[in-house]
């Protein structure tokens, strides 16, 4: 049956563990039009992020979309607040926090994602395509590494990182 | 010369057609004497989800600003999708552009 989206549920998964759901998920469709409207319709269950976050701090640079992204740390976990302008990209941002949202930033700092690999979606890695999976990636292991700099100083948990 | 030349005004009248013929598309520029490129973008749709759709497709289109980022604030879009054309496409060619556009209408959810 093909997977209509991969919800949350909330338990502690590893990430290895909801790397191979995203697989999983991924094998289920045949073409790359499902594959691309899977990550459409993943896109679109992402939580809205507050207006007052989309920030140029919060931005990354790029032209081809914009993409926001900012996080908070509670509990020694990071939640991700993220979105796009355009569906695809949006939806690759949803796959991504599928995985790191409620993840310890030890953990995602030494993420290897290579989900992205699995399901055929490296291609949009390359750094041709502006705000790619890449960049976005780049910037979640920035946001953990400096919640890590930020916990190791004593003012953690903090509020936004950034 | 004058064959390149009449192709290519051949292929922008039909491109032409075809695009002003789609349902939910927004052109760019009127004047009589375009060649070469023709810049577009389907309604509610961010140019860059048509551009890997139709690249997904096999058809191979500019999207985003073109480095014109002043003019994209004129228009009020975040960019635009742009097909060019020149003495080696064909007719066909614009058939499976547009055959793409429609393909991305779809997949998008428009």
């Amino acid at each position: 049956m093909k997977p209509e989206i991969l919800e949350k549920t909330g338990g502690a998964r590893s990430i290895r563990d909801l790397e191979d759901e995203i697989v999983l998920a991924f094998n289920e469709l045949q073409d790359w039009m499902d594959k691309y409207a899977f990550v459409i319709r993943m896109g679109r269950s992402l939580k809205a992020m507050d207006p007052d976050l989309k920030t140029q701090a919060n931005a990354i640079a790029g032209c081809q979309s914009k993409v926001w992204i900012a996080c908070e740390v509670q509990d020694g976990k990071m939640s991700f607040y993220a979105e796009s302008d355009a569906l695809i990209v949006k939806g690759l941002i949803a796959l991504l926090l599928h995985v790191l949202d409620q993840q310890p930033p030890e953990v995602i700092v030494e993420a290897k994602l290579d989900f992205i690999e699995r399901i055929g979606l490296h291609s949009n890695l390359s750094p041709s395509r502006a705000n790619g999976l890449g960049s976005i990636i780049k910037q979640i292991k920035h946001l953990a590494e400096r919640a890590l700099e930020t916990s190791s100083s004593g003012d953690y948990p903090g509020s936004y990182v950034q | 010369l004058e064959a390149v030349f009449e192709h290519e005004k051949d292929l922008m009248a039909y491109a032409l057609e075809k695009i002003r013929a789609l349902d939910r598309v927004v052109l760019y520029g009127n004047t009589p004497a375009r060649c070469g490129v023709i810049s577009f973008n389907l309604e509610n749709a961010h140019p860059y989800d048509v551009g890997m759709v139709l690249d997904k497709y096999g058809i191979a289109v500019r999207t985003g600003m073109h480095c014109a980022e002043p003019l994209m604030a004129k228009l009020g879009v975040s960019g635009t999708i742009r097909a060019s054309f020149a003495l080696y496409n064909t007719r066909e060619e614009i058939d499976k552009l547009l055959e793409g556009l429609e393909k991305a209408l779809a997949i998008l959810d428009l």
